[in-house]
């Protein structure tokens, strides 16, 4: 609470630049998640996106129209930004009463009490995965994978052309170098980069080739030998062999993770914070190498030695590790909290109503694994959830994926989504999209 | 053929349906416990008579085809004194279902062979069960594990036409009948 520079993750007062996430009051213009009042110039990851938020765009009560998109002017950049600390509570919605006013709300102080798992992250890092749990519950980010495979993928413009708006979330693949080399910069990290700095948010996914012998990302394909989906499948003592060091499968994957340190390496260097969903689909009997075990344990053991590979022999600061299960999620699978920020399973069933459709029964099995306070990510679907749907409590994703192509071209004859239902859902109140992402640099 | 009333009457004791019924979803619930769960439930995922049938069995070659008749699943019409009359699947198939996809939960990816043999009986046996589409999908998973890719695409085109809305037909569509392409190189 207070004037000048505040920011808080549960709620605050007070006139001048003030920022918040539960919701603000206050002088001046006053943005929050929970409902905005007031005029003046304030501005919070809640700007523009809550109710209230849109209502402003129209001119709501109590003030000037808001920024368009809420972005702000000064709230995650106050002083202090939104670090790890304080005591602001998480708001769940609601207006000037949402969640409790930060004890580090004054002056500029942090209020976001949730952490990165990442080491010494980025405050940009730690930026996104604040919003990512403040929007817990009463938004959703739309989001899109896109053609990577394409030299110029389209899936964007389509957006823009078809629905009017930007998805929030591009998802994307380390697996298409369009040519590069495995110490080069891809066209999919450069335009990720773009994006962000457009004002969306990067997620990516590797499609990473079974490490072995002398194998180095320029063998990475999708399906056949040596292939993320291989056709000779690990056996023996590869899973021990991978994550020991000095063999033959554990150099190769120590190489791929190389590659994949260039592209994270240079989203960091342009301040981009990545949500990574490494390893995804992953279920007992799952279709990828790292997946074609019965053994949860061996699975935990590739995780962690990759995340402290990412994370301390190569020294990246700006992963938002995100567990990707498939649509059968297992407990014995989970790494824990200590190697993973968000989580959540895929989803590829062909709705019988496009309208309604929410994947509910996938988000209860995810949310029994990564607990209720953690943020659950439909990081791959066929088809986009209806917000309307979902919200309050049925199954409250916090960010949907529509996997490349599947957004506006039949999988074997089904539609999985039609212009209106994907305009439906980018309708819904509850839905960010790409102008609506408050400043998180 | 036994008696299948008689079978009903003694694998139900007596019990009213509704309580073997609710033992039964129990029993299947911790069947599915996760990895080193443990404990005295662990007794009850002993596999069947019919299942230890399949280690003995030969080759995964001479298994019959999906398309073969199989002998129809046995009803068994069961009274208490008060219960209206029923027609209920017998018991012992019941069982044998349950047992036949907690042993392809515990296989997993480890024996693909084990695994097609038991998912096809599963197929030929259910047909209507609502665990079919999952019995469908370990036939295709198992094939795609030993590499028999053409076979498990057909396996996953046969899904299509049978359990189009179910999760695991959406599942076999994305991974093999419309996966992303290999990376190209300029």
């Amino acid at each position: 609470m207070g004037g000048g520079g505040t920011a808080g993750f549960g709620g605050a007062t007070g006139g001048g630049e003030t920022a918040s996430f539960g919701g603000a009051t206050g002088g001046g213009e006053t943005a929050g998640f929970g409902g905005a009042t007031g005029g003046g110039e304030t501005a919070g990851f809640g700007g523009g996106l809550s109710n209230a938020g849109r209502s402003a765009q129209a001119g709501a009560d109590g003030g000037s129209e808001a920024p368009a998109g809420g972005r702000s002017a000064g709230g995650a950049s106050s002083s202090g930004g939104l670090g790890a600390g304080g005591a602001g509570t998480p708001s769940s919605g609601g207006a000037t009463s949402g969640g409790a006013a930060s004890s580090g709300g004054s002056g500029g102080g942090v209020g976001c009490s949730v952490a990165p798992v990442t080491p010494n992250a980025t405050q940009q890092t730690k930026n996104l995965l604040c919003y990512l749990y403040g929007i817990k519950g009463n938004h959703v980010l739309s989001g899109q994978q896109e053609t990577n495979w394409d030299a110029n993928p389209s899936d964007i413009a389509w957006y823009a052309s078809n629905i009017g708006k930007y998805p929030a979330v591009l998802g994307s693949d380390f697996l298409y170098r369009d040519g590069a080399s495995c110490s080069s910069v891809t066209p999919s990290t450069t335009r990720a980069i773009a994006y962000w700095n457009a004002g969306g948010i990067s997620m990516f996914r590797y499609h990473m080739g079974m490490p072995g012998a002398g194998l180095t990302c320029t063998a990475d394909c999708y399906q056949g030998n040596d292939c993320a989906e291989p056709t000779t499948k690990p056996s023996g003592s590869f899973f021990t062999n991978v994550v020991t060091a000095g063999t033959p499968e554990n150099t190769s994957l120590n190489a791929k993770l190389d590659y994949v340190a260039v592209q994270l390496g240079a989203m960091q260097a342009a301040n981009v914070p990545v949500i990574f969903a490494l390893y995804h689909e992953t279920q007992p009997n799952g279709w990828f190498w790292w997946a074609q075990t019965s053994s949860g344990s061996a699975f935990i053991d590739l995780w962690t030695y990759t995340f402290d590979y990412l994370t301390k022999t190569k020294g990246l600061k700006n992963i938002v590790w995100l567990m990707p299960f498939s649509g059968g999620p297992s407990a014995s699978f989970y790494p824990g909290k200590a190697f993973v920020d968000i989580g959540g399973p895929d989803e590829y069933t062909q709705p019988s109503n496009l309208a309604t459709f929410n994947a509910a029964t996938n988000y209860n099995p995810a949310a029994a694994i990564f607990g209720t306070s953690m943020p659950i990510a439909l990081h791959e679907t066929g088809t986009a959830v209806q917000p309307d749907y979902m919200f309050p409590n049925t199954a409250p994703w916090v960010l949907w994926n529509i996997w490349a192509t599947y957004e506006n071209t039949a999988q074997s004859g089904f539609m999985f989504n039609t212009v209106d239902s994907l305009k439906a859902a980018y309708a819904s109140q509850y839905t960010i999209t790409r102008d609506e992402i408050p400043n998180l640099k | 053929m036994r008696n299948a009333a008689t079978v009903a009457a003694v694998m139900t004791g007596g019990l009213p349906l509704a309580v073997l019924a609710g033992a039964l979803v129990l029993w299947n619930h911790f069947s599915h416990a996760p990895d080193g769960a443990g404990g005295a439930l662990d007794r009850v995922n002993e596999p069947t008579a019919s299942v230890r049938e399949a280690d003995s069995e030969p080759a995964v070659d001479s298994e019959p085809a999906p398309s073969a008749t199989q002998p129809a699943p046995t009803l068994s019409l069961v009274r208490t004194s008060s219960d209206p009359v029923v027609v209920e699947r017998d018991t012992r198939e019941l069982l044998d279902e349950a047992s036949l996809l907690s042993s392809l939960h515990e296989l997993a990816a480890a024996d693909p062979p084990q695994s097609l043999r038991l998912a096809r009986r599963a197929v030929n046996r259910f047909p209507d069960s609502p665990h079919a589409p999952e019995f469908q999908w370990n036939v295709v998973k198992a094939l795609f594990n030993m590499g028999r890719l053409d076979e498990a695409k057909n396996e996953a085109r046969a899904m299509l036409g049978k359990y189009p809305n179910s999760s695991f037909t959406g599942d076999v569509i994305h991974h093999l009948l419309n996966p992303p392409p290999n990376p190209r190189e300029p």
